[in-house]
């Protein structure tokens, strides 16, 4: 039994404090690198990678200055210790969202008092330093994102069946959404949330238009397009009030199309020869996977700028 | 629902999609006067996708409404 340590807890029990377990502490704000991918089509794409040194697994918050979707796709450790983070986003507007980042003490924030309170562990390892500003939890809780991400379908002849010919980009957009609401939450100056993106969705449109040409030597033509798009799960979040609202929308981060054509001759009915040709690549079919509820974290950037 | 006879689609798949409802392949086909360089007559144009039918909702009445939105079916 452990006679030592420290425990802190709310009215409700829940840990605020623990010498067992290790705080996040803010590290910085992560600085704007480049853009993978910034697009107005398919509802707007932008993807944008921003660059921090850390020591240890960054844990980002980010800002939804819009009220369009937006969800961490990836952290990678790019160099000794820099990491990139690529925080993607729906819709047509370029503003960034700035990306708060947090992680354990670990010798790397220097403190710029010497008064305050730190607990450490059995092994004399900080797990929480006030000194540092210690992530403060606002708000939490899990959503999902709504199964289908483009409720309509395009109407006939909106898509070219030859060669992927047409701009699929209209009809593909994500704009399905689903929302949730969290009371009591105390007024958050800048909310900034921590939200990995997990679901992902793939919606397709096939078209095919057989045709035919001749009348004793008869030609039959069939010509298939397949126009898709993947989308990745993401969330925008704002406050009313005492209330909370999240939105967990989808984000199309690739799209292309899938052709076939083929073409079969006959003389009186007697078949004499035939030729097909196929192009573009291959999607999986209409579906979403991953659609567990993902969990978000909410705090508040003012208290860390 | 509309009082259709025959159906005007074809289901080529269903799955269950737990907490989510029915994801449903289906194909429909509609039939239209074209007058273009390369043909002039009547074209069959096909649509094969995919739809997921929320908890409760009848598979055929929702699809049958879905593609009348989206003009694969007139009235």
């Amino acid at each position: 039994m452990t006679t030592y340590g420290f425990l802190a807890t709310n009215g409700n029990s829940q840990v605020l404090i623990s010498s067992k377990t290790k705080n996040l502490h803010f590290l910085g704000k992560a600085k704007y690198a480049y853009a993978v991918q910034a697009t107005n089509n398919y509802g707007g794409i932008r993807r944008f990678v921003y660059r921090i040194n850390c020591i240890t697994t960054p844990v980002p918050f980010f800002t939804t200055p819009t009220s369009e979707s937006y969800a961490i796709l990836r952290m990678t450790l790019v160099g000794a210790d820099t990491w990139e983070i690529e925080i993607i986003k729906s819709g047509y507007s370029d503003v960034k969202p700035e990306v708060y980042v947090f992680t354990e003490a670990n010798g790397q924030i220097t403190p710029n008092t010497s008064y305050g309170m730190k607990v450490l562990n059995e092994t004399s390892g900080v797990t929480y330093d006030s000194r540092l500003r210690p992530l403060i939890v606002k708000a939490g809780g899990s959503i999902s994102q709504p199964y289908d991400p483009i409720p309509g379908a395009p109407p006939p002849g909106a898509l070219d069946s030859s060669e992927c010919k047409t701009n699929a980009s209209p009809y593909l957009i994500p704009t399905a959404t689903s929302s949730s609401s969290i009371a009591g939450v105390a007024s958050l100056v800048k909310p900034i949330v921590n939200y990995q993106s997990i679901s992902q969705a793939q919606k397709q449109f096939t078209v095919i238009m057989p045709s035919r040409t001749g009348f004793f030597v008869v030609q039959n033509y069939l010509r298939t397009s397949s126009y898709w798009v993947f989308c990745r799960g993401g969330v925008s979040i704002a406050q009313s009030g005492s209330t909370l609202n999240v939105t967990s929308g989808w984000v199309a981060v690739d799209y292309s199309c899938n052709w076939t054509y083929k073409k079969e001759s006959t003389f009186l009915g007697i078949g004499v020869g035939g030729s097909s040709r196929t192009g573009g690549t291959w999607p999986f079919e209409n579906q979403s996977i991953n659609m567990n509820p993902v969990s978000f974290i909410v705090s508040d950037g003012a208290l860390y700028d | 629902m509309v009082p259709y006879m025959i159906k005007p689609f074809t289901i080529l798949a269903t799955k269950d999609e737990p907490n989510f409802g029915t994801l449903v392949s289906y194909t429909i086909s509609d039939r239209a006067y074209v007058d273009q360089e390369d043909y002039k007559g009547i074209q069959t144009s096909i649509l094969t996708s995919g739809l997921l039918i929320p908890l409760g909702e009848d598979i055929d009445t929702y699809l049958l409404n879905y593609l009348i939105r989206s003009e694969w079916i007139k009235l």
